[in-house]
């Protein structure tokens, strides 16, 4: 079914049992990512065709009018000019209402201030919940790589350029679905981030990157490609955050087979 | 700004396009308008319609190039499903399904045609046109009316006047066969 809806073909009964599925569940979100790799391929059985030079030119003019509607839509509107009070305005009255305006004020603070502490708990709250959902997510899927018949547990230690750092990656020959779990890895610096590589033969094919946590720990899921699922060894390397197509990085951690 | 965009990986485009960079989106419309016009064009058969939905992919991206997640998928995957979307969106719109069912061209191997023997992408689209080769003729079939033409499952049985289940069947182990051929020749060429 992931595969018939990677192409869009799914109707019916098979297309709402789908959506509610893939609502729960996070295996078959990141699988159906593969299958849109493969139905994404079919478009290089196209042909290649030259579209006319204005088309660029009308994209670049949309963007830069975009941008202008943007800019303008945010600019703050002057201020009206404040109306004179009038000369006949009681002065208790005008003491009345500044009294008044104090107390609204500083209500508003305290309330304001409340409201912000509030929010700050429940933010705290949710990234927990977030996380502890993640966590959950994770171990159900290891769960599930390991009672596979096809699992598989790897060790990848640290280099030289490493010492410290350790890995295990659990992963299904047949299915591909993999967990990588490093600890003793520094966090990335600013633009940068850690690469796992599967080395079939002296090929390395790329796999995801993944951050390190405050903690030290990083987690990441990733899906083998059947050629590398079957003899493959693994690497880390250090690249840029968005990922290299081959590494550039020396090799932080490898695998021992 | 971007001095050396061609060295940029698609991801590195993208994450400059999110942050407003102009000329990280004009790299990534020259890198890729051959191969997304090809596809509008295959979709919707008119010059003028493909142009408009091209022109509306970019500025689309333009504008969501920050939903894009390295982590969850590939940036031509991402590119490529976005163009089709539209397409197909414009092509419902249209309501031109009849007028392409006409004209169904089967995508095999030997009739790609490589306009201005252009090298864009030449390997993908030698190892995606030698792996549909090894698909059964109903197969490659159903693939192309369901990518090319938006068809779903019961609208291709209907077509094929073949029952639903041979359908998604034919389908499915199409999908897998293909996704095995890849992954495949990948692994048989080196960096």
């Amino acid at each position: 079914m992931l595969a018939l809806h990677a192409l869009s073909a799914l109707d019916g009964s098979d297309l709402r049992v789908m959506k509610e599925h893939l609502v729960s569940c996070s295996t078959c979100r990141e699988e159906l990512e593969g299958w849109r790799d493969t139905a994404g391929a079919l478009a290089h059985a196209g042909e290649l065709l030259e579209p006319s030079a204005q088309v660029r030119a009308r994209i670049l003019e949309g963007i830069r009018s975009a941008g202008k509607v943007d800019a303008a839509s945010s600019n703050v509107l002057p201020l009206q000019s404040r109306p004179r009070q009038a000369f006949w305005v009681p002065r208790y009255a005008a003491i009345a209402a500044s009294l008044l305006f104090v107390a609204l004020l500083v209500g508003w603070v305290i309330l304001w201030q409340q409201n912000r502490r509030a929010n700050q708990e429940l933010a705290k709250l949710s990234a927990q919940y977030e996380q502890a959902q993640r966590d959950r997510e994770r171990n159900q899927k290891l769960l599930e790589i390991l009672n596979s018949p096809g699992a598989r547990v790897t060790e990848l230690v640290g280099t030289n350029e490493a010492p410290t750092a350790h890995a295990v990656l659990t992963y299904d020959a047949k299915s591909g679905q993999a967990i990588l779990m490093t600890n003793g890895l520094p966090p990335a610096p600013a633009g940068k981030a850690y690469q796992l590589w599967f080395i079939v033969g002296n090929l390395p094919m790329p796999g995801r990157v993944f951050a390190i946590e405050p903690n030290g720990t990083g987690v990441s899921s990733d899906q083998l490609p059947l050629a590398a699922a079957k003899t493959a060894g693994f690497a880390i390397t250090q690249e840029s955050a968005a990922g290299a197509t081959s590494p550039t990085g020396p090799i932080l951690l490898r695998s021992s087979s | 700004m971007l001095p050396e965009s061609k060295q940029l990986t698609d991801a590195n485009l993208l994450n400059a396009i999110a942050r407003q960079d102009e000329q990280a989106l004009a790299s990534l419309y020259d890198r890729y308008r051959l191969i997304l016009f090809g596809l509008l064009m295959r979709i919707l058969r008119s010059r003028e319609e493909a142009e408009d939905v091209l022109q509306e992919v970019f500025l689309q991206v333009w504008r969501r190039a920050s939903d894009f997640d390295p982590q969850r998928g590939r940036p031509f995957t991402w590119l490529v499903t976005l163009a089709r979307s539209r397409a197909i969106d414009r092509l419902r719109q249209l309501g031109s399904r009849e007028r392409v069912a006409s004209s169904v061209i089967e995508f095999a191997g030997e009739g790609i045609v490589d306009a201005a023997e252009n090298t864009f992408r030449s390997e993908q689209r030698q190892l995606v046109a030698a792996a549909l080769t090894e698909l059964s003729e109903e197969q490659r079939r159903a693939l192309t009316l369901a990518y090319f033409e938006g068809l779903t499952q019961a609208e291709i049985a209907e077509r094929l006047r073949s029952p639903l289940g041979t359908v998604k069947t034919r389908m499915r182990s199409g999908m897998i066969k293909l996704r095995e051929l890849l992954s495949q020749q990948m692994e048989s060429r080196a960096f």
